[in-house]
Parts: structure tokens; sequence; C-alpha cells
């Protein structure tokens, strides 16, 4: 293969990984606090590419299109709290996968109803979707926008959690939620806190998400809750380095399968992708990264 | 935990009576009183009761959640639909089959051992890897089991026939039959929650460490569960396929793991007679809201299509029941334990 697309498919996957390293970090912030995953966590990014889909669609401009998703996505993740998790709190630990799972499917099902079942195209502005000319590497535009977002979302999610009084109430929480308390923080504050840089987090994603498949399905929310899962697993439960390391790893594994395999296997790329990974949980149960309790950034 | 538990065999023994008995009053009144289409459904019914036994003996038992329980579910009624068509058939609608796969023509006990065997092979390689990973982890690693099945099912076209499915299969499973099999099931499962092995599996998902302490092998006995679990669906899934007569990949997913899982949640997860209740109760409400979510004419008013609405409402009675009573509908509880002098010992 020649540089030239061998660069190609570097960008390709560095911008691919900075969605799934998005989302991995989404699901881990709440891993984090309350050792939970979250199950209706991809309605997130349907929710917000709907609410930025039927906004571009009605003639408004992307800025606001873009802060609609914003708003919808989070409030989705905060409403996931008060009815998936909140009347939970002392329920066994599989009562919440199946009432956040429920809380999914509520939503795909109102929104088939409500919308349609069909997918919702999306008009991506020309800008977006330009493809630039360097030398002979030709790089989309929106690649580049994708890495550019992630990394000012994570420096921004960094700096929120080392430097506000609530990040490191956070931190705090996830290495000892008791201790915590005792300091003072309210526990359903911090939950909450959890739950909305969850959702923002998950937003960011969706947009980027929507933009790059171009449509809004009723079912969407699945493949990137999967990505999420996978990616936080490989980097190591609750462990946030870990979690963006297993989005880039990820997408770096189903980029090169694409590239390398024989055309004929090409529609077995994600069956072949989560094999793979089950085969390296057997020999690393736990994930790569270490599992770190309480170091979340 | 090393030996055979009289009192814990008693109580298997009501519960399987109380539950037998209910399920052959269903079966006559299905075979005597209905008509061959209301009694696929009865069929189907029993058949679904047997397959949300068979994910509870897993479930249950272990505390683990599986989202990759359909997974087997599909491989043995691909399997067993294989092995029974006959040649003819096989040869005009799947004309890639090896040879040796297209000349198969087995009866109804061949073809689901077809299908087991398939499964068995399956849930060997998935149960090593799942046995040993952190809980919290398998219910991702299940659904991703479940992704990679469906997608190889979905695309490998020369086996399966693709995204259209399999059509043809011969009818060979009416009430009696699946009669049979649901209490083949219903009484492995109680004998198996009865048994060491299950008693150590309850043991491990209360308190892993403190299990391992006593010298409880807990990936062995949570690889036990998996394939009891997992041979017990494969069972279920072949009959059900000499029932359905058609089917396609679609079947075999998500609303599926979670209609069979509602069933499993509602009726609540420690018990069999949960499994069976929660069955009935997702039965009878999607029979329902069929007619609703096709769209419904009265007269010259008329409903428009409401896709999903029996979904819509599985989820919301789920919700309902976690936050009414987390454990389910039975809780722990079996229909023996309910009974008078039925020897309840949990």
């Amino acid at each position: 293969m020649s540089l030239t697309l061998l660069t190609q498919q570097l960008i390709n996957a560095l911008s691919l990984g900075s969605i799934y390293a998005l989302l991995a970090l989404g699901l881990a912030v709440v891993f984090s606090v309350l050792g939970l995953l979250n199950f209706a966590y991809g309605e997130i990014v349907t929710v917000t590419s709907y609410g930025v889909v039927l906004c571009v669609a009605a003639g408004a401009p992307l800025f606001l299109a873009v802060v609609v998703g914003f708003t919808l996505g989070a409030l989705t993740s905060l409403v996931t709290e008060a009815v998936a998790f909140r009347p939970m709190r002392r329920a066994p630990a599989y009562a919440v996968v199946f009432s956040s799972f429920a809380v999914a499917v509520i939503i795909q099902a109102t929104i088939r109803n409500v919308i349609s079942p069909r997918p919702q195209g999306i008009a991506v502005p020309a800008w977006l979707d330009r493809v630039l000319s360097l030398g002979t590497i030709r790089v989309p535009v929106l690649s580049l926008i994708t890495i550019a977002i992630a990394a000012v979302a994570m420096v921004a999610l960094s700096a929120l959690l080392q430097r506000s009084r609530h990040g490191i109430a956070m931190q705090a929480a996830a290495q000892d939620f008791q201790a915590t308390r005792l300091m003072g923080a309210k526990a359903g504050n911090l939950i909450r806190l959890a739950f909305l840089i969850s959702g923002v987090l998950a937003a960011v994603a969706g947009l980027l998400w929507v933009m790059r498949v171009g449509s809004a399905t009723p079912g969407m929310g699945f493949t990137p809750l999967l990505q999420a899962f996978v990616a936080v697993v490989l980097g190591g439960l609750g462990n946030l380095r870990g979690a963006v390391a297993g989005g880039f790893a990820l997408a770096f594994l189903e980029v090169s399968l694409q590239v390398f395999l024989p055309n004929s296997l090409v529609p077995f790329v994600q069956a072949i992708t989560l094999t793979l990974i089950i085969v390296l949980l057997y020999f690393r149960p736990h994930g790569f990264g270490r599992r770190v309790e309480g170091r979340l950034a | 935990m090393n030996r055979w538990s009289t009192l814990r065999l008693r109580a298997a023994a009501v519960t399987f009576a109380a539950l037998a008995v209910l399920m052959l009053v269903v079966g006559v009144v299905g075979e005597t009183m209905l008509g061959r289409s209301d009694q696929r459904v009865v069929v189907e019914f029993l058949l679904t009761a047997g397959m949300v036994i068979a994910i509870q003996c897993f479930v249950g038992n272990s505390g683990i959640i599986s989202f990759g329980h359909v997974a087997f579910f599909g491989l043995a009624a691909y399997g067993t639909a294989l092995a029974a068509i006959p040649a003819d058939v096989k040869t005009d609608a799947l004309p890639a089959l090896p040879d040796s796969l297209a000349s198969l023509e087995l009866g109804l006990i061949g073809a689901v051992g077809v299908g087991v065997l398939v499964v068995t092979v399956f849930a060997v390689a998935t149960g090593a890897p799942f046995s040993r990973m952190d809980v919290s982890v398998v219910p991702m690693a299940t659904l991703a089991w479940l992704v990679v099945i469906h997608a190889v099912i979905n695309r490998w076209n020369g086996l399966t026939g693709g995204p259209t499915g399999i059509s043809r299969v011969p009818d060979l499973v009416g009430v009696p039959q699946a009669l049979v099999t649901v209490l083949f099931i219903t009484a492995v499962a109680l004998l198996y929650g009865a048994s060491p092995w299950g008693l150590r599996l309850q043991a491990v998902r209360e308190d892993p460490v403190a299990a391992a302490s006593l010298g409880i092998p807990v990936a062995l006995t949570r690889f036990i569960g998996w394939m009891v679990s997992a041979v017990l669906m494969a069972v279920g899934g072949g009959m059900w396929a000499l029932n359905a007569l058609a089917f396609s990949p679609a079947q075999f997913f998500f609303a599926e793991t979670f209609a069979l899982l509602a069933m499993l949640v509602i009726g609540g997860l420690g018990s069999v007679t949960g499994a069976v209740a929660g069955a009935a109760a997702i039965t009878v409400l999607s029979q329902l809201l069929r007619d609703l979510e096709n769209g419904l004419s009265i007269g010259t008013l008329s409903l428009p299509a409401l896709p999903g609405i029996i979904q819509l409402a599985t989820a919301v009675l789920i919700l309902g029941v976690l936050i009414w009573r987390p454990g389910g509908a039975f809780g722990n509880r079996e229909i023996g334990d309910l009974l008078p002098r039925g020897g309840r010992v949990k």
C-alpha cells in the first residue's frame, strides 16, 4: 500500500477513534462514580442526532441546531438518571441494567411512533463535505474537525475534573463515594453532575456521528453504545485514560481490518473485531489499563 | 455443598409438579379446543417459556445478565432447520450448501440434536472466556457475542440464505411435542438449581470471594451453569424452528432478546416459576396489542399503525415492576414455596 493511502487511512482512524474516545469517556464517567453501566447511553446519541437533523430540516442555522441537539442530549442523560437509576439506588446491580435498557427501548419506540421508523437524512453543509488536497493526500474536512472538536472536549473535561471544585469532588467520589459524602458533598448532586458530563460528551460524539453517517434512525444508538462498551472494557473499567486509549485502539483495529482484509470478508469486519476482542478479554479479563480505583483524570 | 440435598430435591419436585399441572392444562386446552393457527400461538408460548427458563438457569443462579442467549436460539434454529429440510428443497433454495449438509434429512430428534450439537460447540467457546471475566463486563461481552452471530447468519448467504432467511422447514412440532419439551426443560432447570453445582453457583452469586474461600472453583461453576443453560436454550430453539416453518436472522436479535429478558425480569430472575409467569404475561400482552400495532379499523374508525407499541408497553411494564419490586413478581420464590407444606428452603 502506498504511503498516501496509509496516511489517509491513519487520519480516518484518528477521526473515528476521536468519536469512540468521546463515547467511551461519557460511559466511563458514570461508571467511575456509580460502578454501573448505562444501557440507555446510545439513546443520547440518537436524541442528539434527531435534534440536529430535524432542526436543519426545518431550516434552522447549524449553530442553533447544534445547541438544540446538545440540550436534548444532556436532558436525555439526566432523565435516564431520574427514571432508571435514582429509584434503583438500593436495588441489585442487574436491576439497573434492565431499567436503563427499558428506558432505551421507550425512547426508540417513541421516536418510531412520533417521528418515523424510517431514516431521516441530514443535508450536511457543503463546507463540511469538502475534501482538502495536501499534495497527493486527500483529507475530508469533517475528519479534521472531528479530531479538533474531540481534542477540545477532552481538554475541557480534564480541566473540569482537575481544577473545579465539583470536578475534584467527582474524582473523590470515584475513589470512595461514602467518604466523599462525609466530607459534605451531596450524593445526588454528584451523580447528576456525572450524568450531565456523560450526556454532553455523548452529545458531542452524537453530533460528529450523525455528520459522519448522514442520517438518523430510531435504532442508531446501538452501535455507539457497543463501541463505547468495548472501548471502556479494553481500557479497564473506571479508568478514563484507558477509555480514551481503548476508543482509539478499537478504531485502529476496525480501520486496519477494513483495509487489509480481502473484500469477501469486509462485511464481517464488526463480527471479526468483536470476536478478536472477546478472545483478548479471555487472556486479559480486566482489560489492558490498570483497573484504577479512583483515578479519574 | 458437595452432596445432593433431599430437602432441595423435594422442593424442586413439588414445584415441578405444580408447574407441570399448569402447563398440561394449557396444552390440553390448546390441543383439544383451538384451531391450528391458535395452536401455533400455544406452541410458541410453551417453547418461549422453555427458553426463558433456560436463560433463568444461568442468569438467575449466577446473577450475571446475558444478552447472548438469543445467539444460541438462532444457532439452534438454523442448525435444526438445515438438518430437517428435505434435500430437494435445500438444493433448490440453498445451492451453495456443502454436499454433506445438503443431503442431510433428519427427523425431529435428529434435527434438534444437530442444533444442540452446534450450540454446544459455541457454548464451550464462549463460556471459557465469559466465565473468567469481570462480572460487570459480561453483559457487554454477551451483547458483542449476539452481534457477532447475528452478523454471521445475516451475511453468510450460502449457508443461511442471508437476510431473507429460511423457509419450508418441515412442520414437525405440535402442542404435544412442545409440551414434552417445556416439561423437560423445566425438570432439568429445577434439578440443576437444586444440584450441588446450582447451589455453588448461587453461592458465587451472593459472594464470589467468600465462595472461592470455601474452595468453590468460581470460573468452572459459572461455566457449568452457562453450558446447562445454553443446551436447554438449544432444545427450545430447535423445537421452535420446527413450529415456525420460516424465519429470518432479524428474529434472533435485539427485539427477541428484549422480549425474553423482559419475561424473565417481570416474573423474577431467581425463580423458574417467575420465568413461566413472565412468559405468560408478555405473551398475553403481545396478543392483546398485536392489532393495535398493525393498525386497527372498527367500522369507519381506523387507528393508525403504532410500530413498536408492544415493546413500549413491555418496557414500561419492566420499569414499573422493577420500581415496585426489584426482584420481579416472584423474586426468588418458586410456586412450590407458596403451596402449603412445599418445603421452602431458600
